[in-house]
Order: structure tokens, then C-alpha cells, then sequence
């Protein structure tokens, strides 16, 4: 009984190492994590197993997807080989946690790597510009997220910028598109001030995208501050624990963004109204204070005409004591020569014609003698 | 010529009564202070007069 073929050890590795690679190129392999070790920092040994197999797997920390543990199901593509000295392994490409407990398992051991990195310290959150005017979206814009998130914005507040990078948000390449959004927007010549990534609720495998190391580091190095909403219920991913603010939906990051223009003119309204009772009430207190200023000049002015008129009455009786009418009606005389009053014998000489008023009559008399006898004839 | 504020009149008015009640005043300066002494009192009578009018019509015109 012959062999069809035969081969030396190193000829058989290489022909079977052939027949793998025709037969398979690239296969997923899932089954629950066991043996897992790191070496030297970079190479990566584990087996998966299930029931009844074993299956051994090599590949270098840079593919891993975060730290992981015995135990839990992940699904691992590779290229199955056969080395010449250690024997069977399958060389990995790439490794992904699968089903709700695994997937859960491995954001709590990343969850806890990076929180001890201080990733997620309350003292690195920055508060976001309120309200934004440039507003860097990355989302899907197929999405529910997308129309919600953009409908809530424009009922609230307009006038607002938004730069949007359309990522997938979901399956393998969705880390990989978020993190170049992440990394364009800031690079961009007109940043917008702050970073908006969202996405609706979905399976935890959905949303796995929003947990993976690299979108969790690149948002926390996001130099524009950033919000994270991913809508679901439960747990909350880790790209929104780095962010500087998370919110629970799209719908509820557009509220957070920014004010309600409604509310914030029905506030308006209520101060101009205040204003408007504020200024009516002192211009009435001011009018009546006026009316009773003016009121009080009135008597003011009154009181010094008054007092004014009583002071004159008073000056004009006064000065009718001295009206000369009256002399003459008790009998004096006024003497008047050349216009010039007489009170004495040395202004006139015999022969003068004087004026002599009375008090009904003026009458011409000319001087006959003239005596100088001293006062009232003595 | 002297201003013709009421000030002014008035203090006038006082000077020709303290002439006038001077012992010593001549009978013809008295008659010719007397003449001032009632033109006076009419200007005054007068300024008060307008003074009285205007505060009314002020009156009229803030209430």
C-alpha cells in the first residue's frame, strides 16, 4: 500500500501551509477566550474553545480590541497555518467580542484601563460653548439621529453653522471613520467649536463602534470640546464617558446645545413687561410728586405777591401823609419866584412878581415891603 | 437812568419816604418827591400787577 505522494517534514508544513492558504484566506473563527497571555508587551497567544475543541491563535497586541479575559466569546479572523517548529495556530487579523456578555465584558475591562489612564477624571470635562455657532456633526446622515438631532436644533435656535462628517456608524469600519472625523474636524482651517457625535439606540453590538479604545481616545483628544449621544437606554459607552458632555439621544444633545428661542423670548417678554410697569409706576409717582411741587410754588409765588402788595399799600399810605395838597387846604401857601420855591425874605425884593398856589387857585402878587422879623413874624 | 426792576423801585420808593420824613426836607424838594413817590407806587402796583397774572396763568397752564 503505497502513499500517492510523499513528502519530507519541511516539503509536507509547506504544501499543507499552501492548501490552507487556497482553501482558507481569511477566516472567522468564534468561540470563548482561553490561555490568553501576552509576550514581551507585543506578541499575543490565546485558544478558543468551545465543548469539544481547541483551536490556538497568534497575533500582536496591536490587534486586539481592548483587554480581554478568559472566558469571554469572541469572534477572530486569521489565516490558519502550520509552523515549522511550534505547530498549529491561527494567525490573527482581527478580534472582536461577541454576544451581549462578552461584548459588555470587554467594555468594563477597557472602561477600567482607561479610566485609570484618567481618561474619563470629571476634572478633564470642559464646558461646551452656549450656545455653539459652528457645530462639527459626526453621525450618519441616513440616519434617524441625524433628522431628529437637525429638526431639534432648528426648532430651538437658529443661524447656527454645521460642518457635517458622514461616518458609518456602525460594523468594522465605523471606529476607524469616527476617528478620522474626529481628527478632520480638528484639523479643520475653520474649527467648529464643538464636536457633536451621535447615533441612535441599537444592540450593544450596534453601538460597539462608540466603546471601541481608539473612538474612546480620540474624543477625550479632541482639542474642540465635545458632546456624545448615543441613543440608548442602559449603559452608557465609553466614547460619552471621555466626552465633555453626554446626553441620552440626538434629540436630547440638540436640547443641550443650545436654548430654546421660544422660552428664552417668552423670557424677554416677561422682563420688557416689568420694564414697562417699572417705568409707568415711576413716571406717575414722578407727576404726582411734580403736582405737589408745583402746587406748593404756586403758593409759594402767591404768599410773595401777597406779601409784596401789603408792603406797597402800606409805602403808599405812607407816602400820602406827605401829599403837599393837604398843607395847603389847612392854609398854607406855596411861593414860588422864577419857578424857584420861597422860603425866605433874601430871595425876593420889593417890586418881584410871585406865583402863590393854594389849594384851589394859583395867584400873581407882586411885593410891596419886605421885612426880615425872624420866624413867624416875632 | 436807574433799572426798573422791582427791586430796584422799591428801594427807591423807601429812599424819597426816608427824604420826605426827614426834618429838614424843603417844601419843594417834598413836593417834587411826593411826584417821584407816586410814580413809584404806580410802577410797582403795575410790576405786581403782571407778576400776579403770570403766576394765575402758570398756575392754569401745569394743572
Amino acid at each position: 500500500m503505497n502513499p500517492e505522494v510523499s513528502f519530507t517534514v519541511s516539503e509536507f508544513v509547506a504544501v499543507l501551509n499552501q492548501t490552507l492558504e487556497y482553501a482558507y484566506p481569511n477566516t472567522m473563527v468564534t468561540g470563548e477566550l482561553a490561555n490568553f497571555r501576552v509576550s514581551k508587551g507585543r506578541w499575543v497567544y490565546f485558544d478558543l474553545k468551545d465543548d469539544e475543541a481547541t483551536v490556538r491563535f497568534f497575533g500582536t497586541v496591536y490587534q486586539l480590541p481592548g483587554p480581554l479575559e478568559d472566558g469571554m466569546l469572541l469572534a477572530v479572523s486569521g489565516m490558519p497555518r502550520l509552523h515549522p517548529q511550534y505547530g498549529f495556530s491561527v494567525n490573527v487579523t482581527s478580534i472582536r467580542p461577541v454576544g451581549e456578555g462578552s461584548i459588555k465584558k470587554a467594555a468594563q475591562l477597557l472602561e477600567a484601563k482607561l479610566a485609570a489612564e484618567g481618561l474619563f477624571d470629571p476634572e478633564r470635562k470642559r464646558a461646551l460653548p452656549y450656545p455653539p455657532a459652528h457645530i462639527g456633526l459626526i453621525t450618519s446622515a441616513e440616519s434617524a439621529a441625524y433628522r431628529d438631532f437637525i429638526k431639534v436644533l432648528g426648532a430651538r435656535w437658529g443661524g447656527l453653522k454645521i460642518s457635517l462628517v458622514d461616518v458609518q456608524v456602525q460594523g468594522e469600519v465605523a471606529p476607524a471613520q469616527i476617528v478620522t472625523a474626529i481628527e478632520q474636524l480638528n484639523a479643520a482651517g475653520d474649527p467648529p467649536d464643538i464636536l457633536v457625535v451621535t447615533r441612535g439606540g441599537g444592540s450593544a453590538e450596534d453601538l460597539q463602534a462608540f466603546s471601541t479604545e481608539q473612538v474612546t481616545r480620540a474624543v477625550a483628544a479632541s482639542r474642540i470640546p465635545t458632546l456624545v449621544a448615543i441613543g440608548h437606554e442602559v449603559d452608557i459607552s465609553l466614547a460619552e464617558l471621555a466626552a465633555d458632555q453626554r446626553a441620552s439621544t440626538p434629540s436630547n444633545a440638540a436640547e443641550l446645545l443650545v436654548p430654546d428661542r421660544r422660552a428664552i423670548l417668552t423670557g424677554l417678554d416677561a422682563v420688557r413687561q416689568q420694564l414697562e410697569r417699572d417705568a409707568r409706576g415711576a413716571l406717575q409717582s414722578a407727576e404726582a410728586d411734580l403736582k405737589l411741587i408745583s402746587g406748593s410754588l404756586y403758593d409759594f409765588a402767591r404768599r410773595a405777591a401777597q406779601n409784596a402788595r401789603q408792603n406797597l399799600e402800606l409805602r403808599a399810605r405812607l407816602l400820602a401823609a406827605y401829599d403837599p395838597s393837604v398843607a395847603l387846604q389847612r392854609g398854607y401857601a406855596l411861593v414860588r419866584l422864577d419857578g424857584s420855591h420861597v422860603s425866605s425874605g433874601k430871595q425876593v425884593a420889593v417890586g418881584d412878581v410871585l406865583d402863590i398856589s393854594l389849594s384851589d387857585a394859583h395867584v400873581t402878587a407882586s411885593i410891596k415891603n419886605v421885612t426880615m422879623d425872624g420866624e413867624y413874624g416875632k | 437812568m436807574e433799572s426798573n426792576d422791582y427791586k430796584s423801585l422799591n428801594d427807591r420808593l423807601e429812599t424819597v419816604l426816608d427824604k420826605l420824613q426827614a426834618p429838614d426836607v424843603r417844601v419843594d424838594e417834598a413836593v417834587k418827591l411826593y411826584e417821584e413817590g407816586l410814580k413809584l407806587v404806580a410802577a410797582l402796583e403795575k410790576h405786581l400787577q403782571q407778576a400776579e397774572n403770570k403766576i394765575e396763568k402758570l398756575k392754569a397752564s401745569v394743572s
